[in-house]
């Protein structure tokens, strides 16, 4: 028989221990914005394809035919669609998982579940779109004829870097902006400079060499090379440094990202 | 075994703005309060919704709280649903628990009445597999069959209502947290729904629950507590004496 006890100093392992017996809720949330997302389209979840395949399709126009932007062995369609993977994946994560307990405010207010679980159930409609992308990716690598190497089979851990990344900012938003509401308007701020900032639309070995670890300080840096490395082997450029310090800032970024949001939640919830 | 509740002191402070704006941290605020001198900086005053509540409620309870607005009914209960946090003190539930602070909580206008019965259930604390197999029964229950694959937006009201209270009618847990969720529809339903309430209360291990209808209570529950400002007055399982000492304060005000 469960048994807890309600007071006013939770320990964070007994949070996480709810939010997995009431997983029931998480998948619940999930399968609604699912359903609501694609109950009244047409093409219904190829959707999905249409940022990634817009984008790749101008990129490949302004830098490979205008400014002549060397791609290194692999095609440039494929080099940029590596790297809008895992950037759109956050991207489109963080903004909705910022608003995540305002949007659901009514519901938070009035039933229990812990709260983790309404940022976190965001996730999974963009590793939705993900999913369906990288199978598109596969389908051009078909198409151009290119074999990926064995670090294919690293592709799950790299995946699992970029949620974690993406869920410990998705925390940090989503307990801050329930008072701090400014965050909300300039979450599109910063996604944009990210765009540029990051390593999308060329390789980052294009970079200086003495800039590269500074160049790092930006996780998503490392984690497209990550995915360059693990899809199109050798053509990727690795540069581990980098990508190391960025598996530790996402860390980082993911636990105490969970430890500030339960931290937070039992203030947050007298105001919400 | 111990009781299903055990309510040890607590208490619960909300911060208030003059005026009754709920406190908040607003990064103005924040950034304000740098530069301000100590006496300036916090203009936030300390309210206590509720203060040393102590009880219990056993296996078979169905305990009603009375009391005047304001009084701590809901907090309360949002506590016992695990919705705020005490600041003081603390509960020990033991077993499921399962809260109806509204009906209708979570119900989504684009999606299906079947769609919403597991939403919702889910949300106010059943699992998936128990809905499966309460599903004809909720339908059944809410006299909505025909619509039941309708986006919940197209609903009139009534059975929007109907629907709703259906799904939390038919909640199993342990403990069940009821807010003023007695009756609703129209009066044969409402009937219906009360009757309903009743022999859930018996099915359940411990049922609390707040309401201001007062000529229903007796039928419904085995105990009743009375608050007041925060804190709990009486705590009696005689119910007409209690409610009928609550009701002489009215003619004592006027």
């Amino acid at each position: 028989m469960e048994f807890v006890i309600v007071k006013a100093d939770q320990s964070v392992a007994a949070n996480l221990v709810e939010v997995w017996r009431k997983r029931d809720v998480l998948f619940l949330l999930v399968w609604r914005d699912f359903l609501v997302r694609y109950k009244h389209t047409f093409v219904g979840l190829l959707w999905s394809l249409f940022r990634p395949l817009s984008t790749m399709i101008i990129f490949t126009v302004i830098f490979v035919r205008v400014l002549h932007i060397p791609s290194g062995s692999a095609p440039y369609p494929m080099v940029v669609l590596c790297g809008l993977l895992p950037w759109l994946l956050f991207a489109n994560s963080v903004p909705i998982g910022g608003t995540s307990l305002l949007d659901n405010a009514s519901v938070i207010r009035k039933s229990y579940c812990p709260r983790l679980i309404y940022p976190l159930s965001l996730v999974f409609i963009n590793l939705g779109d993900f999913l369906v992308s990288l199978l598109f990716l596969f389908v051009m690598m078909v198409f151009y004829g290119f074999h990926p190497g064995v670090t294919l089979c690293f592709l799950p851990l790299l995946i699992l870097h970029v949620l974690a990344l993406t869920l410990g900012v998705m925390f940090f938003i989503s307990s801050l902006s329930v008072s701090f509401r400014d965050l909300i308007y300039l979450m599109p701020f910063f996604i944009q400079l990210g765009f540029f900032v990051s390593p999308i639309g060329f390789l980052s070995s294009l970079v200086p060499d003495k800039w590269r670890l500074i160049y790092a300080l930006n996780p998503m840096a490392g984690i497209i090379d990550g995915f360059r490395w693990s899809l199109l082997g050798k053509a990727g450029h690795m540069f581990w440094p980098g990508y190391w310090l960025s598996v530790g800032l996402s860390v980082f970024i993911f636990v105490s990202g969970t430890i500030f949001f339960i931290k937070s939640e039992k203030k947050f919830m007298d105001y919400i | 075994m111990g009781p299903l509740i055990a309510a040890t002191d607590i208490g619960k402070k909300y911060l208030l703005m003059p005026g009754g704006r709920p406190y908040r941290p607003s990064l103005a605020e924040v950034m304000g309060n740098l530069f301000k001198p100590e006496h300036l900086k916090s203009r936030a005053k300390e309210f206590w919704a509720l203060k040393n509540v102590n009880f219990q409620v056993n296996r078979g309870d169905c305990v009603a709280l009375i009391g005047r607005n304001g009084a701590g009914k809901s907090t309360l209960l949002k506590i016992l649903s695990r919705i705020v946090f005490p600041t003081l003190g603390q509960v020990s539930l033991r077993g499921r628990v399962a809260s109806v602070l509204e009906v209708g909580t979570g119900f989504h206008p684009e999606l299906t009445g079947r769609e919403n019965i597991y939403l919702s259930g889910v949300i106010q604390g059943m699992k998936i597999p128990e809905i499966h197999r309460r599903l004809d029964e909720i339908i059944a229950f809410g006299e909505i069959k025909d619509f039941i694959d309708m986006p919940v937006k197209f609903y009139s009201s009534g059975m929007y209502v109907r629907l709703a209270f259906s799904i939390s009618a038919h909640l199993t847990a342990d403990i069940l947290l009821l807010d003023e969720v007695l009756a609703v529809g129209d009066f044969i339903f409402q009937a219906k729904s009360f009757e309903k309430i009743k022999s859930l209360a018996k099915e359940q291990k411990a049922v609390v629950l707040v309401s201001h209808a007062m000529d229903l209570l007796p039928e419904l529950c085995t105990r009743v507590i009375w608050m007041e400002n925060g804190q709990c007055v009486e705590d009696s399982t005689d119910i007409a004496a209690t409610l009928e000492k609550y009701k002489a304060q009215k003619t004592k005000i006027s």
